[in-house]
């Protein structure tokens, strides 16, 4: 059922089922004091429906009961025996519909609203006439990518633990990307004071978008504890993960971009057609990436919505540059081959050697040395360039490559650290660890700073009690709480040092703060040991331990309040990015249309790296979902039903370890001094970009086919379905 | 999952015994698919038989040209028999190369016969499918069908038999043990599975209370070169979408003697080409003419729907791709 509504309940069943203790329904859930707002510059909601709020279906999956019992699976089995009767619509579905659930052929939304930390886009982009320019291309370049309805499918169920302590004091714990946002949209709906709700999430078993915002069943676990009278913890099955917590839509980009005949890009123009719930417009900006990767004078994006039964996508990983990145890189490819020349060499003429979107510099680029140092590990030399003329027995063997890139997100963050007289060192803020090393960093910055060894620095994180962090999210958490953490020590170290020196009675009494270091605890002069301590000092004065906090603030907050994703997204007038570039070898047996990646290399520069390995492994997973994005990953829709199909591991395809080739992951030193203190861009987002648009490039150049539907599946090389590129 | 009564008899009688009584209940032998449907609330049985205590169904034992495989040996066990192993390779390959190492050392012989598909209308209850809810209708046949089977269908159920063990099983002239109500018999592995027609709910010959107790396959000249080549879009840990079980006897001029071929993934059942041993008999398998007939007979009355036509030319290339690596192996042991 994905579009009615429901006529009759009936509990009776699932209330006799042994171990229940409450049944809710639509007509018996108790009532959110408010509800989400769509935007909210404080609070990052995953969507405004509110469910369980009335008997009207509006999505396949949408919640219309819930079951407490003693155990899971009492739980779950008295849910079944809920007995309902619906009045049952036709649903709208799929991009194919002539007209969407309003009776239209989709809107065309003015701006695009993604939360705090992009905030607006606006819904279409005109630099000079992209439509025009094409008039004067020697070479033009037209087509459609459909790109699949993916999911997050993190190992880590989502779930939530909402434990009352008081009749206004909740703690919740979550499956949280930001505790903070948590916190915030909980007790704003549940009419509640912020410091009267506790989040907590110290470890999060994988997030990638879908754990960030605020979704229905957090408030629905709250309510439902309130109404108990006891703690109540919710965990959402597999199959409910692909209705409860959003998804990257199905997309449809339509691309026209024409260049001279030497390759010179002239003008673009982009229309994306998506679906959205009833309720409110979202919209993947996957338009984003041809506004700022090349030098391109015209262009003029579009994205059209059609209304339809589903409920609302949300971020997922590189949101923007993974779709944009692969329809714009496949694009480059493309026109590379329609005009005989290297696609390394067409990206050169068309490098941005300034920020195209406001002809400023960029804060650091080093993205033709990326080309460079990838071109020689992968051995793009050796590429023949003609399709179809490298093989290795039965197989076709290709190359091809593309450029990575992501925008450079800075938020405000807070950390606070704290040294002991016992010599140990704590590092706080209420960060979240998805997997990225949120601790680690914070215990290296801090023990960088203040000339202790690792293992003397501990991290507290994931708790609303905590020094206020942003979202694990945008690949900025490292750089802007990195950046607080940094802040921080570097106070706490000036304050000892400040004591040592400034108290009568110290031995360092007088000495020049400037010409003392901190080593393993101690206190050195010129180098040499003063045989004074940290320990001693903090307790010469007095003291047992000694904080300080930290904060970085990018300026008005980094997020966009004006509406001009621009100016908003950075303080220095500097366009900041990562960029990286991507070489895939793939092997196709066209007997068989298996296509198997053997080869993968990414060169990146994203500023500073902090801990290679943690570095490396993101980039390793970026990859890896990059190839999966080619390959395999698609959520069926069945539109007769308007239900997803597949919405279980076993059937939603991911690479295994043996689809995975060796990824050699390489970093470039890039100091960049205009972004943050540290000097860090982050890594978490560019992984996933560009890699799909050169595995699509190397089964070209082993079959000769351009294949722009995604994922690429042997039906697409068996059923001879070959999309040759075509000159307007 | 529905709540439901567990036994563990001790003896095959008293397991038998239990099934007659309660002939809703099942036999829960590995548990790797059962319990899965179970937790999907595809099947509810009110009683588990837990038949693992039972002795003597696990055993394995090759003698005299012949293979004998108990129905609760694991699936890793069989793969990794020696005998297995050096005298029927291909049924190795098609037990190693399904499922996953975790699943292999739970899942017994017997219950992989009788996996049930990957239709991903029968495993959702909240689709119709007339596997799971007889007269519902088929929500695949024009759904999301592009795992599913072109061959043997009805307009009942297009689902596709999902195994690999039992198609090696049907090339290499196999049989499945009974036992049941009416006593022990024994019935051709090509025989067990039944066409969807228009009770695609009944799946296999087996009576109401009977069980599978052990299989057995020929060992000889054939099973010695038998190779399971199965076709899947990721490399590991997926369903065919086309699979082919082949054996061929070459003589040493490289013609064949004598041939064997099932084909997996794209069949409603276990989809045995009779036609192989007459076809490549005194035929090379670079014969184009001959190989041709060969892939026409196999894919003789494929009904492709609207996603999975492309089964069909992998399914003729996988052939001809198989016969040929047999061909290459054999000629690699002649020198």
């Amino acid at each position: 059922m994905a579009r009615g509504a429901i006529r009759t309940v009936d509990t009776l069943a699932a209330e006799a089922v042994p171990g229940v203790v409450r049944v809710f329904t639509p007509d018996t859930m108790p009532r959110l004091p408010s509800v989400p707002e769509q935007p909210d510059w404080d609070i990052m909601y995953g969507s405004s429906f509110v469910p369980m709020a009335d008997r009207t279906i509006h999505y396949a999956g949408q919640p219309i009961g819930m079951v407490l019992a003693e155990t899971l699976e009492a739980a779950r089995h008295a849910a079944t025996l809920i007995h309902y009767e619906f009045a049952a619509e036709e649903p709208v579905v799929g991009l194919d519909v002539t007209t969407d659930l309003a009776g239209e052929p989709g809107h065309e939304p003015e701006q695009i609203w993604l939360g705090f930390v992009a905030g607006y886009l606006p819904g279409a982009v005109k630099r000079g006439s992209g439509a025009a320019a094409l008039d004067h291309a020697a070479v033009r370049l037209e087509g459609r990518w459909r790109l699949s309805t993916n999911h997050h499918n993190p190992m880590e169920l989502v779930a939530s633990t909402a434990s009352w302590e008081s009749a206004d004091r909740l703690t919740l714990y979550e499956t949280s990307q930001h505790v903070a946002n948590h916190r915030n949209g909980l007790a704003k709906l549940l009419g509640l004071p912020r410091e009267n709700v506790r989040v907590v999430a110290s470890y999060v078993g994988g997030g990638f978008g879908c754990k960030g915002p605020v979704w229905p069943h957090s408030w629905l676990a709250a309510l439902a504890a309130k109404a108990a009278g006891r703690p109540v913890r919710l965990v959402l099955s597999r199959a409910q993960m692909y209705t409860a917590v959003g998804y990257r839509e199905e997309q449809w980009i339509d691309l026209r971009i024409g260049a001279t005949q030497e390759g010179k890009l002239l003008g673009a123009t982009v229309t994306k057609l998506s679906a959205t719930p009833a309720w409110e417009d979202w919209v993947e900006p996957s338009w984003y990436p041809f506004t700022f990767m090349y030098d391109l004078p015209a262009l003029e994006t579009r994205c059209r919505l059609l209304r339809a039964n589903v409920m609302a996508p949300t971020f997922m990983r590189a949101p923007g540059e993974a779709p944009g990145m692969l329809v714009q890189e496949c694009a480059m490819n493309e026109l590379a081959a329609e005009l005989g020349v290297d696609p390394i060499e067409l990206r050169l003429r068309n490098h941005a050697d300034v920020y195209p979107i406001d002809g400023s510099q960029w804060s650091s680029k080093r993205l033709k040395e990326c080309y460079r140092v990838g071109a020689e590990r992968f051995g793009w030399a050796s590429r023949s360039p003609t399709p179809r003329s490298m093989r290795e027995g039965d197989l076709l063997i290709g190359m091809g490559m593309a450029s990575a890139s992501h925008t450079v997100y800075r938020q405000p963050a807070s950390a606070r650290v704290t040294i002991t007289t016992t010599g140990i060192a704590h590092v706080a803020a209420s960060a979240t660890d998805i997997g990225t090393g949120t601790a680690t960093f914070l215990r290296q910055i801090t023990a960088d700073e203040l000339g202790l060894p690792l293992d003397a620095v501990q991290a507290l994180i994931g708790d609303t009690g905590l020094p206020e962090a942003p979202m694990q999210a945008g690949a900025s958490l490292t750089s802007s709480l990195g950046s607080a953490a940094l802040a921080a020590a570097r106070t706490l170290r000036g304050r000892v040092l400040a004591l040592a020196t400034g108290t009568e009675g110290s031995p360092l009494y007088g000495h020049n703060e400037n010409d003392l270091a901190l080593d393993d605890g101690r206190i050195l002069a010129g180098g040499n040991p003063t045989g004074q301590t940290v320990s001693g000092v903090l307790r010469r004065a007095g003291l047992t331990e000694l904080s300080s906090d930290g904060r970085f603030d990018p300026g008005g907050m980094g997020q966009v309040r004006s509406g001009d994703p621009v100016r908003d997204r950075r303080e220095a007038p500097r366009g900041m990015h990562s960029f990286g570039a991507i070489f895939a070898e793939v092997a196709v047996d066209p007997e068989l249309g298996l296509i198997r990646v053997r080869r993968l290399t990414g060169v990146y520069a994203c500023g500073r790296i902090l801990n290679p390995k943690l570095a490396e492994s993101q980039l390793i997973g970026g990859i890896t979902w990059g190839m999966s994005q080619a390959l395999f990953e698609v959520t069926h829709m069945d539109a007769r039903f308007g239900r997803f199909t597949n919405t279980n591991l076993s059937e939603y395809m991911v690479p295994v370890n043996l689809d995975v080739p060796v990824i050699d992951v390489t970093f470039l030193d890039d100091p960049d001094p205009y972004i943050n203190p540290l000097g860090v861009k982050g890594v978490g987002e560019i992984g996933i970009t560009g890699v799909a648009a050169a595995i699509a490039d190397a089964v070209w150049h082993a079959t000769g086919k351009r294949l722009r539907t995604l994922p690429i599946l042997p039906d697409a090389l068996l059923d001879g379905d070959e999309i040759s590129s075509t000159r307007c | 999952m529905q709540p439901f009564s567990y036994v563990e008899p001790r003896s095959r009688a008293e397991a038998l015994r239990l099934a007659q009584a309660y002939p809703e209940a099942r036999f829960l032998a590995g548990g790797t698919t059962l319990v899965d449907l179970m937790k999907s609330g595809v099947v509810h049985p009110p009683m588990l038989i837990d038949v693992n205590r039972i002795g003597g169904l696990d055993e394995i034992e090759a003698a005299e040209g012949s293979l004998r495989l108990g129905a609760l040996a694991r699936m890793s066990d069989a793969a990794s028999h020696e005998a297995v192993r050096t005298q029927a390779p291909g049924l190795s390959e098609s037990l190693l190369f399904a499922a996953s190492g975790q699943l292999r050392n739970m899942a017994s012989l017997g219950g992989n016969l009788l996996q049930r598909t990957r239709c991903l209308y029968f495993r959702d209850r909240h689709f119709p499918c007339n596997k799971r809810a007889p007269g519902s209708g088929c929500g695949a046949i024009d759904g999301e069908n592009r795992a599913l089977a072109v061959l043997g269908t009805s307009a009942a159920c297009i689902a596709n038999y999902p195994g690999d063990f039992a198609i090696m099983l049907v090339a290499l002239d196999g049989t499945v043990y009974l036992d049941g109500p009416a006593g022990e018999r024994a019935v051709p592995a090509a025989t067990f599975h039944r066409l969807p027609a228009d009770t695609p709910h009944i799946e296999t010959v087996l009576a109401p209370g009977e069980m599978i107790t052990a299989i057995s396959l020929p060992l000889g000249a054939l099973s010695r070169q038998s190779r399971y080549l199965k076709v899947r879009d990721r490399s590991s840990y997926e369903y065919a979408s086309v699979s082919v079980a082949a054996a061929a006897d070459f003589a040493p001029d490289g013609t064949i003697r004598d041939a064997r071929l099932a084909l997996g993934g794209l069949a409603a059942k276990p989809w045995p080409v009779t036609e192989a041993a007459l076809l490549l008999a005194g035929r090379r398998p670079d014969d184009p003419v001959a190989m041709g007939r060969l892939m026409d007979a196999a894919v003789d009355g494929a009904r492709p729907r609207s996603g999975n036509a492309y089964k069909v030319p992998q399914a003729r290339s996988a052939i001809r791709r198989a016969f040929a690596t047999l061909a290459r192996r054999s000629a690699r042991s002649v020198a």
